[in-house]
């Protein structure tokens, strides 16, 4: 089930990527490109791992057809990628700049294969369907004080609620269970859920090592102390907050496919947003909940961003950015409330109500890399 | 350094002339976001601004240690190229690299906005897009002068060791090395490929010891990463060497650094990916960049101007107006010619056709 | 969670915490009634900052969303300032050495 009715753009490596944002921009507000800056040969040990990110999305729920674009000697070979998107059932064409005859030639030819695929799309219409199909992926992003006490359990009160009307959803992010980690495990729902978790915790906690830096050493912040926060723990507790209390189904690998229907899933992911992001749209989120206390304004090209804050300094000064504003539980309004007007706006948002960032055309996209570093020392994901 | 003591050498181009740096060769403001949250706020700021470049990239967050440390000097390094009259730094204001602090950092003009004290996107459109126009007028129509080759960074990049490339391109941009070299210019090398791939002991080729050593040890991490085959010696020395004129290496620069040398031969060190390799040879100083490309990787860089050269006829003729110099049937005083009326200001058919590309190699993984 | 704010001058996040969050700054000497019962705040208190619930002999564990967030290593009293000088980490090594070499700002990453 697709909250939008987008025609994506995908390219299959940095040398299609300027091909890809530049079709899109010409093709308009329905057109979405997803460009990213995977070479045209990929690492083995990363190779999988892009593939599911380029799969995932041009098979997209919210996507009514995928334009695949090449240079055309990439490893990644753009006909089987062409061909598992197809199987899922979504139409899609190919456009390799060698075989169109050079980059002028392979934006008219790309141009014509989104109309082609536009028409196709419009067919699309709007039905009422359940909440069960719906999969809200979380995050967090330009934290403060405010995120831990008032955006972030909002968010938590949301999702158990959504988990419990037989919705999907997914956390991710890591790093930012470091220390928090024991509470997540012992809500899996059984061992071999709980060894997976800790082992991806495990191992964002090397790399960070890897680089000489010490996680549970630099955290909290001096700055996160300064507004007040003690320890990791209580730093990661805020962070996992969105995540509410019901029991964790299953830990994925980054922009692995979620499942739908009542479950709580975690992906393992890097805390940097935008990567985080687009590894769980990948994966088949349709709406994404964002929680920020700075102000985060980044969106996604493929699903809706919705942004909340519990800052109402944030929230004022940023008004063009934001949402929902969550400050009125630091004065008193229940989070019940709150989290029944964001209910509410996930529905509407679903329903076709276009986010802040989608209003003003936030679409960033990345797709997380494994450098040779990580990749030597605990081998690729794949 | 000035044009006037050279005055006897025919080998010029016209060039816009810098304080304290070579000439550029075009005459760009830069918008450059910190983090990819100021991405789309920067490229909307280069759409109002038709002078001006953008820089966007995917990373200025989430990163620690080293690989924080060089993503930092390679957005510090690629603002401080000739090409750049002036810079506009973009930020959200929580991001790891701190837009203010690069911003303080920079010698050329520069202006500075964030998203979060701005008030939002509109906000930090409408204060970019007027920096940028700022700097637009402060950096005027742009005349050019006539400045000697010397004052040229040339950037070579080779990203494939097929055939053509190594028996038909390397010979014929050593031969264009030759020149720039002889009147006293720079030449900034990224061939990574070509060297891991070549068997013959590259520590011969370098001016001392200490820069044998450097390259050495680029090599031996290269050639131990967990893709590397090592080297299978399908180049030999020589054809490695005569991509650079057979020239001893004066300088190795870790990847987002500048040459400090005043002429000779820099390598940089790159991955193989051209895009990345094209941001380095600009950190690096490299005004205009000559590609070697079989495959006919087409992308520009919003920097510099890219010249496309393929010893391939099939992908000269399959991508005609993508390249600019087809190997096989032009001659080193053609090359020559291209690039100097590159540097004075014509086209490429990068630049012609618009697209460009500026990625960034990363050295750690995202936290 | 059910953090539930105390008019506008603090939240408890869990009801078996032992600490509450400051949703202003309050001056010492404030008294708040809540649930049924009365704190008041010792110190000056922070907004996004902690005081005291209940009182903590060293090494009672400190709660807050309901789980431990750490240790008190000092006597605490019932509307003390909780924080780094009177509570420390279970879990992250005492051991290391704290951060990066490096002085650039924001290293907390990206939240």
């Amino acid at each position: 089930m697709g909250v939008r009715n987008h025609v994506a753009v995908v390219p299959v490596s940095v040398t299609a990527s300027a091909l890809a944002t530049q079709l899109a921009a010409e093709a308009g507000p329905q057109v979405r490109a997803t460009p990213h800056q995977m070479p045209l040969d990929p690492a083995p040990y990363v190779r999988e791992q892009v593939k599911r990110v380029l799969r995932g999305i041009g098979s997209h729920p919210n996507v009514g057809g995928t334009v695949v674009v090449a240079l055309g000697t990439e490893t990644i070979q753009i006909d089987t990628l062409a061909d598992d998107i197809a199987r899922s059932g979504t139409p899609v064409e190919t456009m390799s700049i060698r075989n169109a005859g050079g980059t002028a030639a392979a934006l008219r030819d790309g141009g014509e294969a989104i109309e082609s695929l536009q028409v196709e799309a419009q067919t699309a219409r709007r039905e009422s369907t359940s909440i069960e199909e719906l999969v809200v992926a979380l995050e967090c992003g330009g934290s403060d004080a405010t995120s831990g006490i008032a955006a972030n359990p909002i968010v938590g009160s949301f999702f158990d609620r959504l988990i419990e009307a037989g919705g999907a959803g997914v956390l991710s992010e890591t790093p930012e269970f470091i220390g928090a980690e024991h509470v997540l495990a012992e809500r899996c729902i059984d061992e071999g859920v709980s060894e997976t978790l800790l082992s991806y915790v495990e191992r964002r906690e090397q790399m960070a090592s890897l680089m000489n830096v010490d996680f549970r050493g630099a955290q909290p912040s001096p700055g996160n102390q300064e507004g007040g926060l003690t320890t990791i723990e209580e730093k990661s507790l805020g962070a996992i907050a969105k995540a509410g209390t019901k029991p964790l189904r299953a830990v994925l690998k980054y922009a692995e496919k979620l499942p739908v229907g009542g479950a709580f899933v975690v992906m393992d992911s890097p805390g940097y947003d935008v990567e985080s992001v687009s590894g769980k749209v990948a994966g088949g989120a349709q709406v994404v909940v964002f929680t920020t206390g700075r102000g985060s304004t980044t969106g996604n090209p493929i699903a809706p961003v919705v942004k909340i804050t519990g800052n109402p300094e944030t929230f004022n000064h940023m008004s063009e950015n934001m949402d929902l504003d969550a400050s009125g539980v630091l004065s008193g309004q229940p989070i019940n409330e709150v989290s029944d007007s964001l209910y509410s706006l996930v529905r509407a948002v679903a329903s076709g109500e276009l986010t802040a960032a989608e209003r003003r055309g936030m679409e960033e996209f990345a797709i997380n890399d494994i450098p040779p570093n990580v990749a030597t020392e605990f081998g690729g994901q794949s | 350094m000035t044009p006037a003591e050279h005055t006897q050498t025919t080998e010029t181009f016209d060039g816009y002339i810098r304080d304290r740096r070579q000439a550029g060769v075009r005459n760009h403001v830069l918008v450059l976001p910190s983090v990819i949250c100021s991405s789309i706020v920067s490229e909307s700021i280069t759409s109002a601004v038709p002078e001006a470049v953008c820089a966007s990239h995917d990373h200025g967050c989430g990163q620690i240690g080293s690989d924080k440390r060089q993503t930092r000097q390679t957005l510090i390094n690629v603002a401080e190229n000739p090409n750049i009259a002036g810079v506009v730094v973009v930020g959200l204001g929580c991001e790891t690299l701190d837009s203010q602090n690069i911003a303080a950092d920079l010698s050329v003009p520069v202006k500075h906005t964030a998203i979060q004290t701005a008030g939002g996107t509109q906000a930090a459109i409408d204060e970019g897009t007027h920096a940028a126009r700022e700097l637009v007028t402060q950096a005027g129509d742009g005349d050019r002068a006539t400045v000697d080759l010397e004052e040229l960074t040339l950037g070579i990049a080779t990203t494939d060791v097929s055939t053509s490339t190594v028996q038909t391109v390397h010979p014929l941009v050593g031969g264009l090395c030759r020149r720039v070299l002889d009147a006293g210019g720079r030449v900034a090398v990224s061939a990574t490929n070509a060297f891991i791939s070549t068997e013959s002991r590259n520590e011969c080729l370098t001016v001392d010891d200490g820069t044998a050593a450097r390259l050495g040890s680029f090599l031996r991490t290269v050639r131990a990463g967990p893709q590397a085959t090592g080297p299978d010696g399908s180049l030999s020395g020589t054809n490695l060497t005569q991509l650079f004129a057979n020239e001893p290496i004066h300088e190795v620069v870790s990847y987002g650094d500048q040459i400090t040398l005043d002429s000779g031969v820099a390598v940089v060190e790159t991955t193989s990916a051209f895009e990345e390799a094209a941001t380095g040879l600009v950190a690096a100083g490299a005004q205009l960049i000559l590609h070697g490309t079989a495959a006919g990787i087409p992308t520009g860089h919003p920097l510099a101007p890219v010249l496309k050269i393929t010893g391939d006829s099939e992908t000269a003729a399959a991508l005609a107006n993508d390249i600019d110099i087809d190997a096989t049937e032009q001659g080193p005083g053609r090359l020559f010619e291209s690039v100097c009326t590159a540097a004075s200001g014509e086209l490429t058919a990068a630049e012609q056709h618009g697209l460009t590309t500026f990625a960034i190699t990363r050295s750690g993984p995202s936290l | 969670m059910k953090g539930q704010a105390v008019s506008d001058a603090f939240i408890i996040m869990h009801a078996d915490d032992t600490v509450a969050t400051a949703l202003t700054a309050l001056n010492p000497g404030r008294s708040i009634d809540y649930d049924g019962r009365n704190v008041v705040v010792s110190e000056e208190i922070n907004f996004g900052h902690k005081f005291a619930l209940e009182p903590m002999a060293v090494d009672d564990m400190v709660f807050k969303y309901g789980e431990v967030i750490g240790r008190a290593i000092e006597p605490v009293a019932v509307g003390d300032w909780v924080h780094v000088h009177n509570v420390e980490s279970i879990r992250a090594r005492p051991d290391s050495q704290s951060g990066e070499a490096d002085a650039v700002p924001n290293e907390e990453g990206s939240s």
